[in-house]
């Protein structure tokens, strides 16, 4: 049960988190994949290309081709105006909307 | 896509990983297919295989991104594929036997044994569409040259004004080379097939280190070795009961095909007429040649034993054995 709630809440702000992760510098694939399995926000690479093509279906997100540093042509990632103006919505939300989970979520458990 | 500072492990994990993502919606698995190439651009052998370990099972990621692309419900724009598992549930017996068939079975037994190996080869996940195309292509290209050039020489023999040439081989000379160089050419294919498969081969022997890794055991799916006594025996009857036990042993086979629910109602309907198929088709293609123009000669060389092996024996046993192979993979992929 509670692999399943943590599961609907990760697809819940997984592409905040990868607008969150672009927000500080353009990134390619694999950049973007590893602070979000390490965190476990996603169990793989494969996660993250779909949330990807979501984002800039969207606007949200758009991409580039550049040389990286460590040699080969990679397509990197970035945030558009529109995707800035989603995230900073999403973080005017968050904090309100924790809150109240918090204390919804509190209140079930002190009637158990 | 065939990056060449890629090294043959990277290529093989892509392959099997392009494999693997299958009817996933065509911009997710060309961001996925890009993204991967990228990090394995430039590595060498041993680099690759420790990237390859970091980014796990080709069959885990290509799950993830049909259960992220489901769950979006964007629709999908690639071709639903059939249920056939990709080339992490196929047991390299399979292909190695394919490659054999194709490099030696027309030797065994004249044609039907290369063509059940093409046909192995065509089921199988370990090739390229591309090789599977050169390696069926590539025989047939020469006997039919073989046979242009046969027919021609039989043209000019048949020239009054023409008086024979002792630098030209006879036809009899040419139909020996052709069958010579048609089995040197299904040999040359067949080893070819081989060393196509080894990349792949090592990067499912890397995948699969990583699902260890990653699991604590391996998640292969089961061959289709393992489907159990009841489709094995029935796909046994289905190409071997008519020989045994004329007719009733195949109809038997038919019998136990249909009371399984190994297979669907379509892929009985294929077990089913396979091999009446076969017989009717050599029906068929024999009356339209007596019917042809011109080929009283050719078929008069054919006595009525040929016949009856060709059409009764040869032809139905070819493909009855085809489609039970392909049955075996069917109840297999279904069963895992």
């Amino acid at each position: 049960m509670t692999a399943d709630v943590g599961a609907q809440l990760r697809k819940g702000v997984v592409e905040s988190c990868v607008l969150g992760l672009l927000s500080r510098e353009p990134m390619y694939g694999w950049q973007l994949s590893e602070p979000l399995i390490a965190t476990g926000m996603i169990a793989s690479i494969g996660t993250l290309y779909p949330v990807l093509s979501r984002l800039r279906a969207q606007g949200l997100v758009s991409s580039y081709d550049q040389a990286s540093d460590s040699g080969p042509v990679r397509k990197y990632y970035r945030l558009t105006v529109a995707g800035s103006q989603q995230l900073s919505n999403f973080r005017k939300q968050w904090g309100p909307f924790t809150r109240t989970v918090e204390e919804l979520v509190g209140k079930d458990d002190n009637n158990d | 896509m065939t990056d060449p500072t890629i090294s043959t492990v990277g290529r093989g994990y892509l392959a099997e990983l392009e494999r693997a993502l299958s009817g996933v919606a065509a911009e997710v698995r060309d961001g996925i297919m890009s993204g991967i190439s990228e990090e394995l651009s430039g590595l060498d052998a041993e680099a690759a295989a420790a990237r390859i370990r970091t980014l796990g099972d080709p069959e885990f990621i290509a799950a993830e991104a049909r259960a992220e692309t489901h769950t979006d419900s964007t629709p999908d724009s690639s071709p639903v594929p059939n249920r056939r598992k990709t080339s992490a549930g196929e047991p390299r017996w399979f292909s190695v036997l394919a490659a054999l068939l194709v490099a030696l079975g027309g030797i065994v037994i004249p044609v039907v044994g290369w063509v059940i190996g093409i046909a192995m080869v065509w089921m199988s996940t370990t090739w390229r569409r591309r090789d599977k195309w050169v390696v069926t292509l590539l025989p047939v290209a020469g006997t039919m040259l073989a046979t242009l050039l046969l027919f021609a020489q039989i043209g000019a023999a048949d020239s009054p004004s023409s008086p024979a040439n002792p630098l030209v081989p006879s036809p009899f000379d040419s139909v020996w080379s052709s069958v010579i160089g048609s089995a040197l050419i299904a040999v040359v294919t067949g080893v070819w097939l081989l060393w196509r498969a080894k990349p792949v081969w090592a990067a499912e022997s890397v995948a699969a280190d990583a699902r260890v890794a990653a699991v604590g055991h391996d998640t292969t799916v089961p061959s289709p070795s393992r489907v159990g006594w009841y489709p094995v025996v029935t796909v046994l009857l289905l190409m071997l009961g008519g020989y045994i036990v004329p007719l009733l042993g195949w109809i038997f086979g038919v019998g136990m095909l249909w009371a399984s629910d190994a297979w669907s109602r379509r892929e009985k309907w294929v077990g089913t007429l396979a091999g009446p198929a076969a017989i009717v088709a050599f029906v068929l293609v024999g009356l339209a040649l007596r019917l042809g123009v011109g080929m009283g000669a050719g078929t008069g060389n054919l006595t009525w034993w040929h016949r009856v092996l060709m059409g009764g024996v040869a032809l139905p046993f070819a493909a009855n054995v085809i489609a039970g192979v392909w049955l075996l993979r069917r109840a297999g992929s279904r069963r895992a």
